[in-house]
């Protein structure tokens, strides 16, 4: 039965060779790639304020046409004139700063990033393969790249659009961090407390030493089966979502077999973010849970895409079921690019985004053989610092290594990169690995160390 | 006869080691043929109300290697039936900020 489903939560799916027709491609403030029956075929460009939902401003005939000739628009709309270049060379204060209702745009040049190299990486994610029917290639759906909180790239494939929501997957885990961050802040929860003072189910004496913290750094303990593929008949993650668990899956994780000391051992387990889902449902109470994600982080963010979905018992499924545009959730990366606050008010406590970005304890003690590729697990975000006292090396070279990361099932990735005030989202459904999250992201990067510091 | 004897016995102990091995997996083999449809229809439900992509394009979104037998819209009352393996489950839109959930397991 291997591949029914395939695997699930991996965020690192494994590779294959690149197979990339070049489809097009623009750096501009707006990307609008509109998918034919096999590939992206049409290009269209709006310049910065151009409306979205209505017809292009320029259909791309010819990459460097369409970036010349939005420019000019924009200059209109900035009311300057001459070149694009020229224009680029006149603008104001790159720094845009948190986002009102909506992002600022600004060229790339604008916001102190290299045009010409990010139009490189836009190609890349932009680029598709094969037909729908075939579900393969690089399948990316959206993008957004917000640098010095100016947007200055953008772009949309396979029927997606700015206003589309997109499922996060387990980017979703990432927002459950900070729902827990909030408690924290409001003095709701303890991380290291014992999850049985607030979720009887967990008691015993065993799992009755399971703190928060362990469940925030996947070292529960809790025996889990995360992948498919090994054993899809008894597949933790599949029973949860979709039969045996799926009416409360926070008391189904509760309820698994305590395989190894709590704290012992890393264990990525989609179980461990749905039982804090659980255990926060019980802290905060029946009235004022349902509310919670939108009173204390969509809202103040202004995230009003956001859809969260639940089990059967009114659990949020905080492993998964998490949906935003692109827009919104580089919202959710700009911050923690903000070390928690947002236009001045602190959502996440002090020194809540140091915790959650520092490698977990477990994965940095246990067996070196057990550990799994790709970037390095903190609590609930991925991380591409290196470890040299536990062996760990900087997972992609062509990133800086504090850059951290919300990913997701099929290629979703919030990137936020705080040393170049960088947040970068990509919504995508890989479904065979060809689309290299490393390379897609040292592309980005490139383009913003040539630039001059603006 | 001493090899068909020997060859029943080898199939008597195989079928009694799938025996032992099913009852040991009862509970995994009995929900197991749910998965498909289940997931087919949350994917489906998710996909039309709450994304909001076209009903061709959640189907290929939606389909496994394993083919489901019969897939329901509800548009009225947005809800996906699907049926495969011989199982049938169902998904709902709940709200804007709730999307959909699995009803009961079959």
């Amino acid at each position: 039965m291997r591949g029914i489903l395939s695997r699930w939560f991996a965020p690192f799916p494994r590779r294959l060779p690149l197979l990339g027709t070049f489809a097009s491609c623009l750096c501009l403030a707006t990307i609008q790639a509109s998918s034919g029956e096999g590939d992206i075929r049409g290009v269209s460009a709006h310049a910065a304020g151009a409306d979205p939902s209505g017809q292009p401003a320029v259909v791309a005939g010819r990459q460097a046409d369409a970036v010349e000739r939005a420019s000019s628009r924009l200059d209109e709309e900035r009311g300057t004139s001459g070149t694009g270049d020229q224009a680029v060379s006149r603008a104001g204060s790159a720094e845009c700063g948190w986002p009102g209702s909506d992002w600022e745009e600004r060229l790339p040049e604008d916001a102190g990033m290299d045009g010409d190299k990010l139009d490189e990486a836009v190609s890349y994610a932009l680029t598709t393969t094969g037909t729908e029917q075939d579900r393969a290639g690089i399948r990316t759906d959206g993008f957004v790249i917000i640098h010095h909180g100016c947007l200055v790239a953008e772009g949309y494939a396979r029927g997606f659009t700015r206003d589309t929501p997109h499922l996060a997957w387990s980017m979703s885990k990432s927002v459950t961090n900070a729902l827990y961050g909030i408690a924290v802040r409001q003095g709701l929860v303890t991380m290291e407390s014992p999850a049985a003072k607030y979720y009887p189910l967990l008691d015993g004496p065993v799992r009755g030493q399971i703190t928060l913290e362990h469940l925030m750094f996947m070292s529960s303990g809790l025996e889990w089966s995360e992948g498919y593929e090994a054993s899809p008949l008894k597949s933790s993650v599949i029973a949860m979502l979709y039969t045996s668990g799926r009416d409360d899956m926070a008391a189904f994780t509760a309820s698994r077999p305590v395989e190894f000391p709590p704290g012992t051992v890393w264990e990525y387990s989609s179980g461990t973010t749905n039982l804090l889902m659980g255990i926060l449902k019980e802290v905060l109470g029946p009235e004022r849970y349902p509310r919670y994600p939108w009173e204390e982080l969509f809202d103040p963010l202004g995230m009003t895409s956001a859809v969260f979905e639940r089990d059967g018992s009114g659990t949020f499924v905080g492993s998964s079921y998490f949906y935003a545009t692109p827009r919104d959730m580089a919202r959710f990366g700009y911050l923690y690019l903000q070390e928690g606050v947002w236009k001045g008010r602190r959502l996440l406590p002090e020194g809540w985004v140091t915790y959650s970005t520092r490698i977990a304890p477990a994965y940095r003690t246990m067996d070196p053989a057990l550990r799994e590729p790709g970037m390095h697990p903190g609590g609930h975000w991925w991380l591409n610092q290196p470890d040299s006292s536990s062996g760990l090396g900087v997972p992609y070279s062509g990133v800086p290594e504090d850059a951290f990361a919300a990913l997701g099932h099929w290629g979703q990735s919030i990137v936020v990169v705080p040393s170049l005030d960088l947040v970068i989202v990509r919504t995508g459904d890989d479904r065979d690995g060809t689309f290299e999250l490393g390379k897609w992201l040292a592309l980005v990067v490139a383009g913003v160390r040539q630039a001059p510091s603006p | 006869m001493t090899w068909k004897r020997a060859v029943l016995g080898l199939f008597g102990l195989a079928a009694i080691a799938l025996l032992a091995w099913a009852a040991v997996n009862r509970q995994h083999l009995e929900h197991f043929p749910s998965i498909i449809s289940s997931f087919y229809a949350k994917q489906m439900c998710s996909c039309l109300f709450v994304v909001g992509l076209s009903e061709e394009r959640c189907h290929n979104e939606s389909r496994q290697y394993v083919p489901i037998s019969g897939c329901e819209i509800d548009w009225e009352n947005k809800a996906v039936t699907v049926r495969g393996l011989g199982r049938t489950n169902r998904a709902h839109y709940v709200n804007d900020r709730f999307g959909c959930v699995l009803d009961e397991l079959d």
